[in-house]
């Protein structure tokens, strides 16, 4: 007999592979993995991700009404309690105490598994778009830490002259979240590296009425690290490399590894966000171009493996 | 004959797998997978049509990524590139500046 269809349960994790489930409560993923492999445990992380954010903006929701309605629930409880004659009108404060609080604890659990968004927004479409130039046979070496800015990345906290405002402290993480190594199928090693530094702003100001209010703004810099190792010393057209990057947010360099000189490119995006830690990433697209710009670099390419 | 159809966006190179017909535009050799329609993935893209296979997919973004950054033998190597390719690259990275709202300097920093 079979089984009837279990309900789907949207942040329950059995329905992920078990990659999938260590990745999403480890916040991380590391080790070598196969490139269809790792393009499908990372789709199942942003299934996951998606689900999640909707699930932590649902909870903080219910949390604000819940609580609202238990304010309204004093005046309800005095005005009805009066005209009906009954202090059971009361309950209705705790009982939507109650709920408020349930709604937070699942809002606090829901923003605890929150995963960074780059994966899903530019190395998993960055992946895809390279698929046919990564050798099958090899691995990827991979190096993910999607926890975003969390209390163990912080780097300082201080505050800076306030300006317009009474007081501003800013927070400042460091998050180098990723590093993969992708062996290209003419033997060419691609490293690509994603830091970002996220700064929190806590702002006190005051208002028009004169009240004190208090904001948090936050201020994301990424940096992709591009670099091609070829596997034995070749030439590089340095010179087109560097007026095909644009100066203002590109940088090229010229590295050494163990007596191969290999090419690397940096660029830098800059996302702003209120509230919340900005969700946006890096387009895929710019970040392929990189690479695409310093293997069209090489003057003789290694020859491809058959 | 071999499929001479384009493969790759890094490291591009011919598919190589048996050829069975040829591009009714190109004339070049194409496998099963790349005969679609009769002609290549490559005329398809340059000439902007849309073909939903994987290859033609494959085409069409590779298409994309060297209108924007450029390719050719002015910057790559050559040997990788056809007469039919390097058409379609465009002028280089000409296309490919900042978006000029950013006044800020990363590596100051």
């Amino acid at each position: 007999m079979t089984k009837p269809a279990q309900p789907y349960k949207k942040t329950s994790l059995e329905q992920f592979t078990p990659e999938a489930q260590e990745a999403i409560r480890n916040r991380a993923i590391t080790g070598n993995w196969e490139l269809n492999r790792l393009i499908k445990v990372l789709g199942e992380l942003a299934h996951f991700d998606e689900v999640n954010e909707k699930a932590t903006g649902r909870a903080l929701g219910w949390t604000i009404g819940f609580f609202v309605l238990a304010f309204l629930s004093i005046f309800a409880g005095a005005i009805l309690g009066e005209v009906l004659n009954t202090g059971l009108v009361w309950l209705l404060l705790p009982a939507f105490i109650g709920l408020a609080i349930h709604r937070l604890l699942r809002y606090r659990k829901c923003k605890k598994m929150d995963l960074i968004n780059d994966f899903r927004g530019c190395l998993r479409p960055a992946l895809k778009d390279l698929a046919n130039d990564i050798d099958r046979e090899k691995k990827i070496k991979v190096q993910m830490d999607l926890s975003g800015p969390v209390e163990s990345k912080k780097k300082s906290k201080m505050e800076i002259p306030p300006g317009a405002y009474i007081k501003v402290e800013e927070t400042i993480y460091e998050d180098p979240w990723c590093e993969v190594r992708l062996p290209l199928v003419d033997g060419t090693t691609a490293v690509v590296e994603f830091d970002i530094t996220w700064h929190k702003l806590d702002v006190r100001k005051r208002g028009s009425r004169g009240k004190i209010k208090f904001k948090t703004k936050w201020r994301k810099e990424c940096v992709a690290r591009a670099t091609l190792m070829p596997p034995e010393s070749i030439q590089w057209k340095e010179d087109s490399l560097r007026e095909r990057a644009d100066s203002r947010l590109e940088k090229v360099k010229m590295v050494d590894k163990d007596g191969v000189t290999c090419a690397r490119m940096e660029r830098y995006w800059k996302f702003k966000g209120g509230g919340d830690a900005p969700g946006d990433a890096p387009p895929s697209r710019e970040v392929v171009g990189l690479l695409l710009r310093l293997h069209s670099a090489m003057v003789a390419p290694p020859e491809v493996r058959s | 004959m071999s499929c001479m159809a384009s493969a790759g966006l890094l490291v591009l190179r011919q598919c190589g797998q048996p050829a069975v017909g040829g591009c009714s535009q190109c004339g070049k050799s194409l496998c099963m997978m790349h005969m679609a329609g009769g002609t290549c993935p490559e005329c398809m893209a340059m000439g902007g049509q849309v073909d939903d296979s994987e290859a033609g997919r494959e085409a069409a973004s590779r298409n994309d990524y060297y209108n924007t950054y450029g390719g050719g033998e002015e910057y790559g190597s050559a040997s990788y590139f056809s007469q039919g390719n390097r058409g379609a690259m465009g002028p280089g990275a000409a296309g490919f500046t900042s978006t000029g709202d950013d006044d800020y300097d990363p590596f100051d920093t």
